[in-house]
């Protein structure tokens, strides 16, 4: 038994240790891929700038306000089962952390346009636009926010904050 | 109390099917996604395996063919009832374990994070589970795969709350009453008690003590029992304030490893 508790004891010294000290992330396409078989514990675990997609659309000739893309919903306890769209919507907001964090690695616009997560985050605008009448073309953009932040009351600090601005496509119905 | 271990084999392979029959139905109602005109289309998402071998990048077009993926994920949710009802064997694991990699994959490596994790977690502890009583000693297998996932459980919860402890704006409560404020039920009331900074710690401090104190949990398996008593609760939380109902399910198959290891520590 004390052999048990001596390995256990180690292993979680060995756990406390890896939080401690920093180490280098090892990227590769693969292991992005296959990256639930290396389980990253780490949750909520520090707040700090969260990317936020913003888009506009132009109807007759007029530009629309931004509008901000933030998951949203109403809950109820048969969400428990089943909680679909929710899950959807998390995974949405997944793909726009991962279009900021790969336009870090981006060397140029050109590049950043042809980026899987740029070309989908477009898919997700015109999916969200979907339905807008007289819809002629849109815009979009990422921003790197502080938790709590309103663009509302901080127009030019949003400007500030942007790291992409797409150019202004014009709308295909049926997706990009 | 202590779990035999016939007793926690059979309630992670329930307690995990259940978890995959839940998972299953929420796919079969997000294929629309994956679909030609869907945000993840198999148009957009293929340059993900550019760098893959000709051979695997076919494998993947043809897996991620609309009718493919439809007989994939309704034998997905057959396989996981099969699960629940009659148990685990090698094929039926295999293929459970290798669907839910080519999921990850079409949906770029995870879907909905933690609870991917603790699925692949389960999967392959069962899957560790079988190889080896394939090869003659079940009982050795079922240990095994048990203390893999009771492992992976205890890291889990280990971690998520050492990362709190180290964070300043965790021991606070401030980051409590933000993130809970940006999360998909937010925003928060102006008038919700967590903006009170006191409310807000003390409720970030129940979490990250309670979790860093994950190892106490194999000292006993009454204490065993209790952690995972309040474990549930937790992920109770988790699901009523961030909409992660699969985390709850993914977890809740991993206690009965943690239970079954305390008593054979003890």
């Amino acid at each position: 038994m004390s052999v048990n508790f001596a390995l256990m004891i180690g292993y979680f010294g060995f756990l406390l240790a890896a939080l401690v000290l920093h180490s280098r992330p090892v990227a590769s396409p693969w292991l992005f891929l296959l990256r639930s078989f290396f389980p990253n514990w780490r949750f909520f675990h520090a707040l700090g700038r969260a990317p936020r997609l913003y888009y506009r659309h132009q109807s007759m000739g007029a530009w629309s306000d931004w509008h901000k893309f933030m998951p949203r919903a109403k809950r109820n306890w048969r969400q428990l089962f089943y909680n679909a769209e929710v899950n959807l919507a998390l995974s949405e907001q997944n793909l726009v952390d991962h279009l900021a964090n790969d336009l870090a690695d981006c060397a140029d616009d050109a590049a950043a346009l042809r980026l899987v997560t740029y070309r989908m985050v477009e898919r997700l605008v015109c999916e969200k636009l979907a339905g807008c009448a007289g819809l002629s073309a849109y815009q979009f953009r990422i921003c790197l926010e502080q938790p709590g932040f309103d663009s509302a009351i901080h127009a030019a600090e949003a400007e500030d904050n942007t790291v992409l601005l797409s150019p202004v496509m014009p709308y295909a119905a049926g997706g990009a | 109390m202590v779990m035999t271990l016939a007793l926690a084999a059979r309630s992670v392979e329930i307690l995990c099917g259940i978890s995959l029959i839940i998972q299953s139905i929420e796919f079969l109602n997000l294929r629309e996604a994956l679909g030609p005109r869907g945000v993840w289309t198999y148009a957009i998402a293929r340059d993900d395996l550019a760098h893959a071998s000709r051979p695997v990048q076919n494998l993947f077009a043809f897996l991620a063919r609309e009718d493919v993926w439809l007989v994939h994920l309704v034998l997905r949710l057959l396989a996981a009832l099969v699960l629940v009802i009659d148990g685990a064997s090698l094929l039926l694991v295999g293929f459970l374990f290798a669907g839910t990699l080519v999921i990850l994959i079409r949906w770029r490596g995870a879907f909905n994070g933690g609870s991917d994790f603790m699925t692949i977690v389960v999967l392959s502890g069962l899957l560790i589970a079988m190889l080896v009583s394939v090869s003659g000693d079940p009982e050795l297998g079922w240990r095994a795969g048990l203390i893999y996932i009771a492992i992976h459980a205890a890291s889990s919860y280990f971690i998520s709350g050492g990362i709190k402890l180290l964070n300043p704006e965790w021991r606070s409560g401030q980051a409590l009453a933000l993130f809970l404020d940006g999360g998909v039920y937010g925003p928060l009331s102006r008038l919700s008690l967590y903006w009170l900074r006191p409310v807000s710690a003390v409720c970030s401090w129940a979490f990250i003590v309670w979790e860093c104190l994950v190892p106490l949990a194999f000292l006993d398996p009454d204490l065993a029992v209790v952690y995972c008593a309040i474990a549930g609760v937790f992920h109770g939380l988790v699901f009523w304030y961030f909409g992660l109902n699969r985390f709850v399910f993914a977890w809740l198959a991993s206690f009965p490893a943690i239970i079954y290891v305390a008593g054979q520590l003890n």
